[in-house]
């Protein structure tokens, strides 16, 4: 659990993990047509707040409120990040201190700013906080966030977007269920992939552990199944393909390249999914963030 | 293996089969550097009672924006693909689209449906990366949003600028892709700017950062934190490629 004012519920948020030994920077680019207020699609937001209720209304009174009041309304943003445990602890709380407009970019040094802290070296979860978002139903962040990591041999990034959207309160929202698929699954001599799962939610007070199931398949149908293990709120775990199937998982991948499918799922709630890869000698890693595949079916690709 | 072929007298009815539209994602098979597409038939998990197989269209593009080939594979329930461009049987650098299209068509809400799918690109010196489907093929002219990313040019000189076109229909002039790339500093003002050679439809380039903009160290060296831009029309939100002084890469889009 995090300190309940750890956000306001309209600032977008992000959530991803530090290595240990690994540099971590974190930037952000805000794209030049940003407008923190935009008149035209006021009155979607305030459909979108009554389709909420009373919280959705309340929600929004507070923050067009204070975005007269701040200053907000000029389209500047401001950004801190939260660093927590793997297990979700809270353990400190770093404010950049300059504001940015449209077309701005910042670049946090994230190794930086733990150490900073007082915090020894570890693995870590951090949530970059934005001040404002799009004026869309989710108040999406205006542009990515783009996280690096750098070692002396590997060097691999991801980007993708902040959100401020109810996930997993079961005060607000209840969820079908998380699934997350990675086809580019691998475990040979060469590489091993892993999962690392994010029990994140939009309300810092959310208390709940998740558990999820792994499926491994082979090309042939093949299968082998295994429990994730525990997520605690705000936690971050990671697997290996070796870790969930077994350490013979190269075996029963090998009739195919050592290349297979997994489908992991948890009812009920739903998680931030991340692809990794590594090369056994050291000399390589990769990140993605997996995308839901059932929205593909819901929402016009053009 | 189709030959490679003129797209004149193509266009969406070619690509677009049962509203699912193809997305793409760019390629490149050549001097030790491969792709790999993967594809999980994630009908069988969306619509476990029907139990279909699915089609996976795919259409190779060049840099050019002529076909370089086409490929079909049917997937059974709960099948999965792993494709090596290597299977090709020759060099090529552009764009893939793909589209996978169920036996049993269920209903859907979407107008348009794209296809989920990974790109997993690999070196033969062991170095490894991947990424997610990017857009879904336009057959109208689009104007693109203001793509703007950090990039880090003093820590890895050996960034490039991947750009593809996202107009994939038949009108060559309403297809034309024009575009701009600009750097930014961290407050926003532009530091430098530059009109791009046009891209033609279906087509894609790649470019070195130092290409760009000969002066880019220079820049960040003086403004520190920088971002680039780049604006246009017809044009998919663009890549960085990065390999670090270690030789391990990055491909990712800008947003």
């Amino acid at each position: 659990m995090l300190s309940k004012d750890a956000w306001k519920p309209w600032e977008p948020r992000f959530g991803f993990p530090t290595f240990m030994g690994l540099r971590t920077l974190a930037s952000f680019s805000i794209r030049s047509d940003f407008k923190s207020f935009n008149l035209a699609r006021f009155p979607g937001v305030v459909k979108h707040a009554l389709r909420q209720g009373w919280a959705g209304v309340r929600d929004c009174m507070h923050e067009y409120g204070t975005m007269l009041v701040s200053g907000d309304v000029r389209g500047r943003l401001r950004f801190r990040i939260i660093v927590t445990s793997r297990k979700g602890e809270m353990l400190g709380v770093s404010k950049v201190p300059e504001s940015y407009p449209p077309g701005g970019s910042i670049d946090i040094d994230v190794t930086d700013v733990i150490e900073k802290l007082g915090l020894p070296p570890d693995n870590y979860m951090a949530t970059l906080v934005m001040s404002r978002g799009r004026t869309d139903g989710f108040r999406s962040s205006p542009g990515s966030y783009s996280m690096t990591y750098i070692g002396d041999q590997v060097y691999t990034t991801y980007r993708t977007g902040g959100f401020a959207r109810i996930l997993n309160d079961p005060t607000r929202k209840r969820h079908a269920g998380f699934r997350g698929i990675n086809p580019k699954a691998i475990a040979n001599n060469g590489f091993i992939s892993s999962l690392l799962l994010i029990n994140h939610s939009s309300n810092p007070s959310y208390d709940e552990s998740a558990t999820p199931h792994s499926l491994l398949l082979r090309a042939d149908g093949a299968m082998r199944e295994a429990t994730f293990g525990v997520i605690p709120p705000f936690g971050g775990v990671e697997r290996s393909l070796e870790g969930l199937f077994g350490k013979d998982v190269s075996e029963f991948l090998a009739p195919f390249g050592g290349r297979g499918t997994t489908i992991t799922t948890c009812p009920g709630v739903t998680l931030a999914s991340l692809h990794l890869m590594r090369a056994r000698d050291g000399s390589s890693m990769s990140i993605e963030h997996s995308r839901p595949t059932h929205t593909y079916l819901l929402h016009d690709a053009v | 293996m189709s030959k490679t072929r003129n797209m004149q007298s193509v266009g969406p009815e070619e690509f677009v089969r049962e509203r699912f539209v193809p997305t793409v994602v760019y390629v490149r098979e050549s001097k030790g550097f491969h792709t790999r597409l993967c594809v999980y038939n994630y009908f069988s998990e969306l619509f476990p009672d029907v139990r279909t197989g699915a089609t996976v269209y795919v259409w190779f593009f060049t840099q050019s924006g002529k076909v370089a080939g086409t490929r079909e594979f049917h997937l059974p329930y709960r099948g999965q693909l792993q494709y090596d461009l290597a299977e090709l049987k020759e060099d090529l650098e552009g764009t893939a689209g793909l589209s996978m299209v169920p036996d049993t068509i269920p209903e859907f809400r979407a107008r348009r449906a794209g296809t989920g799918y990974y790109v997993f690109y690999y070196d033969d010196a062991g170095h490894a990366d991947f990424s997610h489907e990017w857009e879904p093929m336009r057959f109208e002219r689009m104007q693109s949003e203001p793509w703007l990313c950090v990039i880090r040019p003093l820590l890895f000189p050996d960034t490039e600028l991947i750009v593809m076109s996202a107009y994939y229909g038949m009108d060559e002039v309403e297809g034309s892709t024009e575009w701009t790339v600009r750097i930014r500093n961290s407050q926003g003002t532009v530091l430098a700017e530059r009109k791009m050679t046009p891209i033609p439809p279906r087509g894609s380039i790649r470019l070195p950062l130092h290409a760009i903009f000969p002066d880019v160290s220079a820049i960040a060296r003086q403004a520190g934190t920088i971002g680039i831009e780049a604006v246009g029309s017809n044009i998919q939100g663009p890549f960085t490629f990065i390999r670090s002084r270690s030789g391990d890469f990055n491909i990712h889009h800008f947003c």
